[in-house]
């Protein structure tokens, strides 16, 4: 899913940037130092997680879980993120450092989009409501995430819609596995830390 | 399991300014996005080697890391050649590769690599706290850098507490396989990883205000510009003037 340096044109890796810089200030803009190290050790915890492979028939996918950290971080999902990637680019080279902004925005924006659509229904005292908008969240954000991918790669030249068809359909499977994940994770989290899926509204309250 | 591998060391990159490193990266990576023809950009490829012979890192280690990086490439290649329109240099099962195709996707593959190695030499050579302190410098917001510090520092331990949990499932036979089962023990863990994140923020948050953590980032370590850095300045300059020169070349004729 990290697309790779020197694939995209300038406007569209300006425009990815601009984005970014955006949602990342808007997602800082409430949090004081107070909370960072929470977010931070949260960060942390997403990027191990996305280290994770889980057996998918012959293969294994890696989780990317982008809908779970929206759902719990709400608008800090941009700051999250663009810090996961940064030091996967730091660590592993994968994705580069000027299309970092595409990366971050082609992550952040389904995760956002999918805190605002489905939030409220995650903390729902119905179990069927939590799994079902969980698996929704987990799974409609990987779709859009790959979504954006493919329409970058379609705004670089007419010649990369084959490999934007294909990308999208390689991502079905991915889908399921990450709404089923998404969907587990909000059960456990309600049932066993229930005070964890408020961490969004921190920055709006005074106290964690 | 993290570690940056290329970080120790002692070459001109090494030693130089943090600032200075990340400002080239990026101006250097912009001239190899902007430059569209397979000249231009080889010679910048070529500097990116020479500059990784220069910073005397394991080159087993970074053809390594380009093998991984290489798979989103490869992936195009299997696209490109047959999807541009343009002259038929040969034929798979009706599939016509074209000249115009295999130009491109060899141009985004020298210019990718180009990139990762330049990323590899610039700031992969420097730690990552250093990093930190020198975007802190640069003018990003101080909750970002601070953010990011301890997002990198905790990295480690949140790794090893994953890592007991699933081999303590590992010794009671837990077997990944394409299940819900295997699914439903996956996402159990990464929600306990998240929930033990979420205290672990809690305490430190609590551990670094009884240590007088007022909300500003200081750094110990000092930087200074010096000759060494204008040494890398001048090279990299150099490097990115010569590679407009055919293009400017062709403006001419």
């Amino acid at each position: 899913m990290h697309i790779s340096e020197g694939v995209l044109s300038p406007p569209l890796l300006i425009a990815g940037a601009a984005i970014t810089v955006v949602g990342t200030w808007i997602g800082l803009r409430k949090t004081r130092p107070k909370e960072v190290p929470l977010m931070a050790v949260l960060t942390s915890a997403f990027f191990v997680a996305s280290l994770i492979h889980v057996p998918i028939g012959p293969s294994s996918v890696h989780l990317v879980l982008n809908g779970l950290i929206g759902l719990l971080l709400g608008f800090g999902a941009f700051p999250s993120i663009l810090i996961a990637l940064l030091l996967q680019a730091l660590f592993f080279q994968f994705g580069g450092i000027l299309v970092l902004g595409v990366n971050c925005t082609n992550m952040a924006l389904p995760a956002i989009f999918v805190y605002i659509l489905f939030k409220k229904y995650c903390e729902s005292e119905k179990r069927i409501h939590r799994l079902v908008s969980g698996f929704l969240s987990g799974s409609l954000s990987i779709f859009l995430s790959t979504l954006l991918v493919a329409i970058c790669l379609y705004l670089t030249g007419e010649n990369f819609t084959a490999a934007a068809k294909t990308i999208v359909y390689a991502h079905l499977p991915v889908m399921i596995i990450e709404g089923l994940i998404t969907a587990a994770c909000i059960d456990f989290i309600y049932r066993v830390k229930p005070e964890m899926l408020k961490i969004d509204e921190i920055g709006a309250k005074n106290e964690i | 399991m993290l570690q940056e591998t290329f970080c120790s060391g002692n070459s001109i990159f090494h030693r130089a300014d943090p600032r200075i490193k990340i400002i080239l990266l990026v101006l250097y990576i912009f001239a190899i996005v902007l430059n569209n023809s397979i000249i231009s950009v080889l010679i910048l490829f070529v500097f990116s080697l020479i500059f990784v012979c220069l910073s005397k890192v394991s080159i087993w280690m970074v053809f390594k890391r380009l093998f991984v990086v290489n798979t989103f490439v490869l992936f195009l290649w299997f696209f490109l050649p047959f999807s541009t329109p343009g002259e038929t240099v040969f034929t798979i099962y009706k599939l016509k590769a074209s000249m115009e195709g295999i130009t491109e996707a060899l141009l985004i593959t020298i210019k990718a690599n180009g990139a990762i190695l330049a990323i590899i030499t610039y700031v992969s050579t420097t730690t990552i706290p250093m990093i930190g302190h020198a975007l802190y410098k640069l003018g990003v917001s101080q909750n970002l850098v601070l953010l990011f510090l301890l997002t990198y520092r905790y990295l480690d331990v949140i790794f090893d507490e994953f890592s007991r949990m699933y081999n303590a499932a590992i010794i009671r036979n837990f077997i990944p396989k394409t299940n819900i089962h295997t699914y439903k023990t996956i996402s159990y863990m990464v929600a306990m990883v998240l929930i033990r994140a979420y205290e672990r923020g809690k305490r430190i948050y609590e551990a670094m205000l009884l240590r007088g953590f007022n909300g500003k980032f200081s750094s110990l370590q000092q930087l200074k510009l010096t000759k060494n850095d204008l040494l890398i300045s001048y090279l990299t300059l150099f490097s990115i003037v010569l590679s407009f020169v055919p293009q400017y070349i062709c403006y001419l004729r």
